[in-house]
């Protein structure tokens, strides 16, 4: 379960930060092209982010096949903003027990390739792990690497298509590309909510454009009188027919965590 | 059904048993199921192995081998998670080799964590190294080698160890005593030695397992180079085998612990999916100084299998400048090529096929790991083993001195096993 974990991880849980508190937002789309406008909303939705300092949040995660099997994942997750470059993120596995321990910590660049620890507790080994290919699933799970990462502003081109409703809140609804010709997508259309700028619902199209998955994102509660944070996520394969719901829970902000204690390699060997 | 004595066949029943039970009584959900906070945590696994040899041994050991095995790991923090105590005690109970049949602490250490630094006391295991089929800069612990003849189970090694961290690195210091003595199988057993190894060591310090021995590391991160360079001065963890009588007369190998100087480099650096590797070594060694490497990449190949599947190829050369005279590996200029297969499902299915190739005397191993997790609490294990190539010693020449058949004594443990574990 290396490679896929570490990569999943790191992405999952950037994934609720694109979306943060509109107030402190000056958004203006008049006289912009449907391109700058589209860029100009997931800029505003991105400042919404800063000045977290630190998280910690457990997440569950509950694959559905579709025979109706269900399989349950425990993970505790540290996460470090870093403000000159990319944040720095310690994911730890309680269960299924025979992963217990096992922990992926990783250090995301702006710039450059992101560096990625997987700890195997079996061994004691840290494991530094190569890049995973983007498209590929996290953790067995419907998401794939992607759509957890960190979703910089410079990844995609954008196109504002218009407003829309998503669970009956008006949204933003704006088409991004992938630059990567690695991505899995031709492109993604993305429901923001107009007040807050928070994602809450993306649709995912392969290769050859057609509709490959949904991603719904609600339950949000917001924090610190600043973040808004999803509760749950419900990702759905219309291809294959299952399903990979996430529980985002007891969310704790500036909690005092430690460059060096908290996110070094020698902090995986700490991991229980 | 009675049980008498710790027979592993008991044990196993024992097993089995509470683990229908437990499987019996599992939530339907485990939905109000909250991660802990991780104050403490009291973990047991229970594993229960068979192996299954394609002849008999050279003295006629047996075709079969059968254990259990017991894992307990306690845990504990306090102080804001700032100091905690680790307990792992390990046992297992082997059928039909009384050496195999041990007790080992694990871990029993005591941690202090500071802002930027690390204090940790007692016996504990500490992995370093890059490389997949040979561990040459991994020193610091005794090598469990009756658990597994891939040498990647160790004995807790008692130690004080301070880690820093800085700008510049990480950097380890270890201070080391209460030498572990490397474990061999017993007469027997399988996967040993032609002759009985004595457990009568003979070490070249006169202070003998109490010696203190010392070792610094330094590890960094340089772009997308990772980098760690130590030193370790100490009682080599490899034993010298010498042949000599036992006390009854019989012919029996003796363990020799030489005291040692090595400066190794470990080195790897990932280049998209390349992942290039490097271990070297320069030891002062046993009779004379030596250097050795391993060398290599693993290439990551996503969405191979159905879509959903990683491929990963491994190639290695390992090097050892005393050829044959390497007393303590068999891979002194052996090519290894290795695939790993990952299916992503959700039981993490995975395998390993590897072989090890000597490119000189053509001796090989092939390596066979395959693991699958069954439901969330059990684990199935496969392994196994084949060695090939060598010649048939010559009528009188032992053949550990024989350059072109080292291996022989091991190609009639040709094994396949199987393990189950449950977890707690």
């Amino acid at each position: 379960m290396s490679r896929p974990i570490i990569v999943c991880l790191v992405i999952l849980i950037l994934l609720p930060w694109g979306l943060r508190s509109a107030a402190a937002v000056d958004l203006r789309l008049d006289g912009l092209t449907a391109e700058q406008s589209g860029r100009a909303i997931f800029e505003a939705a991105d400042q919404l982010e800063d000045g977290y300092a630190d998280m910690q949040v457990d997440l569950e995660m509950i694959l559905r096949g579709r025979g109706g099997s269900e399989v349950h994942r425990q993970l505790r997750i540290k996460q470090l903003e870093v403000p000159e470059d990319g944040d720095k993120l310690l994911v730890v596995f309680d269960t299924p027990k025979p992963i217990k321990g096992t922990a992926l910590l990783s250090v995301t660049h702006k710039r450059a390739p992101d560096d990625q620890w997987l700890y195997l507790p079996a061994m004691k080994r840290v494991k530094k792990i190569a890049s995973q290919n983007k498209s590929g699933p996290f953790l067995s799970s419907e998401f794939a690497y992607e759509d957890l990462t960190v979703q910089e502003i410079e990844k995609f081109s954008y196109r504002f298509l218009g407003q829309g409703q998503a669970n009956g809140i008006d949204c933003f609804v704006v088409e991004r590309t992938p630059r990567d010709d690695f991505s899995g997508y031709s492109r993604q259309q993305v429901w923001i909510d107009q007040d807050e700028l928070r994602v809450l619902r993306i649709e995912y199209f392969d290769r050859r454009d057609s509709l490959l998955k949904t991603l719904t994102i609600d339950q949000y509660a917001r924090y610190e009188d600043q973040f808004w944070k999803a509760g749950r996520m419900y990702m759905t394969n219309h291809q294959t027919d299952r399903s990979t719901e996430l529980f985002w829970r007891n969310y704790r902000f500036r909690t005092g965590l430690m460059d060096e204690r908290d996110f070094s390699t020698n902090s995986l060997l700490r991991v229980r | 059904m009675t049980c008498q004595g710790p027979r592993p066949w008991c044990l196993a029943a024992a097993l089995l048993a509470a683990g229908g039970i437990s499987l019996a009584a599992q939530p339907a959900s485990t939905d109000d199921i909250e991660p802990s906070s991780a104050d403490h945590s009291l973990d047991l696994d229970l594993g229960l192995q068979l192996r299954a040899f394609s002849k008999s041994g050279l003295d006629g050991q047996s075709r079969t081998q059968g254990s259990v095995s017991a894992q307990l790991e306690y845990y504990r923090a306090w102080n804001e998670d700032r100091s905690s105590l680790t307990f792992t005690p390990f046992v297992r109970v082997d059928g039909e080799d009384d050496e195999r049949t041990h007790f080992d602490v694990r871990e029993l250490f005591w941690s202090r964590v500071g802002p930027d630094w690390d204090l940790h006391l007692g016996a504990k295991q500490v992995f370093w190294g890059v490389t997949e089929f040979k561990h040459l800069v991994d020193v610091i612990n005794q090598t469990d080698l009756v658990e597994n003849i891939d040498g990647e189970d160790k004995l807790g090694q008692p130690m004080a160890h301070l880690s820093v961290v800085r700008d510049w690195g990480i950097l380890d210091f270890y201070l080391l005593t209460g030498f572990r003595e490397r474990t061999f199988p017993g007469s027997d057993g399988r996967l040993r030695p032609p002759l009985p190894v004595d457990d009568d060591a003979r070490y070249e310090s006169g202070a003998g397992r109490w010696r203190v021995d010392g070792a610094v590391r330094w590890q960094r991160q340089l772009g997308r180079l990772t980098l760690g360079i130590h030193h370790f001065s100490g009682t080599s963890r490899a034993p010298v085998l010498i042949p000599e009588t036992g006390p009854a007369g019989q012919a029996v190998l003796r363990p020799f612990y030489p005291v040692i100087d090595q400066t190794g480099l470990d080195a790897q650096a990932i280049v998209g999916d390349w992942a290039w590797k490097l271990e070297a070594v320069s030891s002062s060694g046993y009779e004379g100084r030596y250097s050795a490497f391993n060398a290599g990449f693993e290439r990551s190949l996503v969405g191979v299998l159905g879509g959903r599947g990683d491929l990963g190829l491994v190639v290695e050369y390992m090097f050892d400048d005393r050829d044959e005279r390497a007393f303590d590996t068999l891979f002194e200029h052996d090519l290894a090529l290795g695939t790993r297969w990952q299916m992503n499902d959700v039981a993490d299915t995975q395998a390993l096929i590897g072989v090890i190739w000597d490119v000189k005397t053509d001796e090989y191993v092939v390596k066979l790991e395959g693991s699958r997790r069954l439901g969330d609490t059990w684990t199935l294990l496969v392994e196994g083993r084949i060695f090939g190539g060598s010649e048939r010693p010559m009528p009188g020449v032992p053949p550990s001195t024989d350059p072109n058949n080292r291996a022989w004594p091991l190609e009639r443990d040709d094994f396949l096993q199987l393990e189950l574990t449950r977890y707690f």
